[in-house]
């Protein structure tokens, strides 16, 4: 009975030794982030991507040093034009920084991914032992119906597609992970320490994500541009034109955005500080249940060696501790995620 | 062969207004596909791209050349050749939205209409279980009248029953809306009767994985415009390279090194697309294997309620179980029986979304 357990300690523990007679390569959180970060293709498509918004920005400047002719297009390409390519070159560059960071996330992400894979797929094996099990026992038994052994080889057959389906995404799991890292059968050290969230200050929080935030950054300067634009439009066009009440709009709708952005960002930073607090809280909850399934179990042996229970209760009994092993685990790595994505986005540390 | 078929698909288009109203002379599935407005936009614009191609080519075939120097001289005849072989480009591409939509719609037909059969499967058993508990109910109102019935229990009854009630409701809802959406894209208001539903198909056999993937990396949609992109660079550079040019101007240079990044930025992202496509269809082809095993399954529920029943049969000839008994044993053994014919449908519905992800309809149609 106890070998249940010891599974489940081995592959929460290890994150996989051996899994299917695959030699594993294991890695430490550092280890795999480096190698991500040097075998992802897309960074090599920002870089280049970054060096033509580089190339754009430069020919803009390069345009607006020369002496421009006094008309609206002139002026345009003086002042408006440069502004633009700066913010898209500043974005650009903020954004491949965000990527680079984002990896770290993704690779703990696939780890966990694939431990929950690797915990499936023991678990679909184990009711499988357990369905064949009952099956030759129904045969066996001459009080059994046909129907009924008919229902056992349902379950039999059932079991064998979780199986090869548990068997499919752990594959899968291992498969992404391998991708990331670019190795065949990498395994990565999980994170389990935590911080409290309670400890989140969401006015600084905010603030801080003011000055970080990349979309708040461009819908600014993006404002700021089209006020320029305005600016030039006022000079060279009468009120009623085209091109001034297009300039004018395209400077209310920017302001407007910019408005919008910010207090999409700031009910974005409060309403993940509630959703971290709610998942910080449900560990807790998984913390005492574990608790309890623990000392079920351990009352269980207890009434087992006294002869008050059978031996499925016992195995009822410790099928829910592992339940609630699992279970926490699950809370953990799903709360460290949350806060992960909440560090990158925001900048904030905690 | 392109003006054959464009004259097919000019009648179907000009046809369909007809067809609508004559339900009977058409099946649902051929109406489902008909009235879709995208569909009939990518098939005009098709038309329209296949009868206008030669007079785009000849624009740009009496393309002005700026022979100012020869970087200029080289730009236009690229550009000449690029604006040449975007127009069979932009043919190509419809004619694969046309032949995706048309797969796509199939697909969604499919779906939509087991579901809409399954939704009216549920509504109706639900309705059933909820008139049972109802009778139930009345019954445990008398025995809680004459004592055999405590009020709790009376009260946990009467709790089932709007339990059951309401969750009939809901199913009698979800067949609605499923009718209603159906309908909508038929485009004509017709009732669940209207319908006929036959779900029998033999078992659809995919081919080997390999072939998928083959057939995905060559005909998918992604990859042929990335291929189409990447083609244009390679013009450019194939006309750059007849001359030597003086990399001192800066207008050349950075020409060439736009080019340069541009051609690396596609070769990088069409690697990628591939990879991320092999990955996807290897995993969507995993999963209909899976399906398939599920067939055994059914086999063996199919068995167990043919067992049961004849137990049943057996039993109430000899006077042990009443008919109502015997007739919901052969009401399990018929619902297993239907369950297998649907999950044949569905798994061949999910034969054929493997194929559209794979672009198999432009190898089916021979393009």
């Amino acid at each position: 009975m106890k070998i249940k357990i010891i599974i489940l300690t081995l592959v929460l523990i290890l994150a996989g030794s051996v899994v299917l007679g695959l030699t594993l390569v294991n890695l430490t959180q550092q280890e795999a982030y480096d190698a991500a970060v040097e075998n992802n293709t897309q960074f090599e498509i920002d870089a280049l991507n970054l060096e033509l918004k580089q190339i754009a920005h430069d020919k803009n400047l390069k345009t607006a040093s020369i002496p421009a002719l006094n008309n609206y297009y002139g002026q345009l390409a003086k002042y408006y034009n440069p502004l633009i390519s700066e913010t898209n070159l500043i974005a650009e560059e903020a954004k491949n920084e965000k990527s680079l960071k984002q990896m770290e996330i993704d690779v703990i992400a696939a780890a966990i991914n694939l431990e929950n894979a690797t915990l499936g797929y023991d678990e679909a094996d184990m009711s499988l032992i357990e369905a064949t099990e009952a099956y030759n026992e129904a045969i066996k038994d001459s009080e059994t119906t046909s129907a009924d052994v008919q229902l056992s080889k349902y379950n039999v057959e059932s079991m064998k597609i979780s199986l090869h389906q548990t068997k499919n995404s752990l594959d899968s799991a291992q498969r992404k992970l391998d991708g990331l890292v670019g190795m065949e059968g990498a395994a990565v050290q999980l994170p389990n320490e935590y911080s409290d969230p309670y400890d989140i200050s969401p006015e600084d929080a905010y603030e801080i994500a003011l000055l970080t935030d990349i979309s708040v950054y461009q819908s600014k300067r993006s404002a700021e541009a089209e006020a320029v634009k305005f600016e030039i439009a006022a000079k060279f066009y009468d009120e009623d034109e085209d091109t001034y009440i297009s300039a004018l709009a395209g400077l209310k709708s920017a302001d407007l955005s910019y408005e919008k952005t910010l207090i999409s960002l700031q009910m974005s930073v409060y309403d993940d500080i509630s959703n971290l607090k709610n998942k910080f809280d449900s560990i807790a909850l998984a913390m005492l249940n574990k608790t309890i399934k623990s000392n079920a179990y351990i009352a269980a042996k207890a009434q087992l060696a006294a002869g008050i229970i059978s031996s499925a209760s016992l195995e009822n009994s410790e099928d829910s501790y592992i339940a609630s092993v699992k279970q926490l685990n699950t809370k953990i790595h799903d709360y460290i995620l949350s806060s992960m994505r909440f560090k990158l986005d925001y900048s904030y540390d905690y | 062969m392109k003006r054959v078929l464009v004259i097919v698909l000019i009648l179907a288009v000009a046809l369909a207004p007809a067809i609508v109203f004559s339900h009977d002379a058409l099946s649902s599935k051929e109406l489902y596909i008909g009235e879709d407005t995208l569909l009939s936009k990518y098939i005009d614009d098709y038309a329209n791209l296949l009868e206008s191609r030669d007079e785009d080519i000849s624009k740009y075939e009496d393309m002005r050349i700026n022979r100012k120097n020869t970087f200029y001289m080289s730009k236009s005849l690229a550009s000449q050749e690029n604006g040449i072989l975007q127009v069979d480009f932009n043919i190509e591409n419809k004619y694969n939205s046309i032949k995706s939509r048309e797969s796509q719609l199939e697909i969604d037909f499919r779906t939509s209409f087991v579901n809409l059969y399954t939704f009216k499967q549920a509504a109706e058993a639900a309705k059933t279980e909820a008139l049972l508990k109802a009778s139930e109910y009345e019954a445990g109102k008398k025995n809680n009248i004459s004592g055999y019935m405590s009020d709790n229990e009376l009260l946990q009854l009467e709790y089932s029953v709007l339990s059951l009630n309401n969750s009939s409701l809901y199913k009698e809802r979800q067949y609605e809306s499923a009718l209603r959406q159906f309908n909508f894209k038929l485009g004509s208001p017709l009732k669940y009767s209207d319908y006929q539903f036959d779900f029998n198909e033999s078992v659809l056999e995919p081919l080997i994985l390999d072939f998928y993937i083959d057939n995905a990396l060559e005909n998918s949609s992604t990859i042929k415009l990335i291929q189409q992109k990447l083609e244009k660079y390679y013009v450019e550079q194939k006309h750059y390279d007849v001359y030597v040019f003086s990399t001192n101007l800066s207008y050349i240079s950075d020409a060439l090194r736009d080019l340069e990044i541009n051609v690396r930025i596609q070769e990088l992202q069409l690697e990628q697309t591939k990879m991320n496509l092999i990955e996807n269809i290897s995993n969507k082809y995993d999963s209909l294997m899976i399906e398939k095993e599920k067939f055994a399954l059914a086999e063996i529920n199919i068995q167990r309620f043919k067992l049961e029943y004849e137990t049943n049969y057996s039993l109430y000839k000899r006077g042990y179980i009443d008919k109502q008994e015997l007739s919901d044993s052969e009401n399990s053994l018929s619902d297993a029986k239907n369950d297998y014919v649907i999950l044949i449908y569905k798994y061949n519905t999910l034969v054929k979304s493997l194929e559209n992800d794979c672009a198999y309809y432009l190898e089916e149609s021979g393009s």
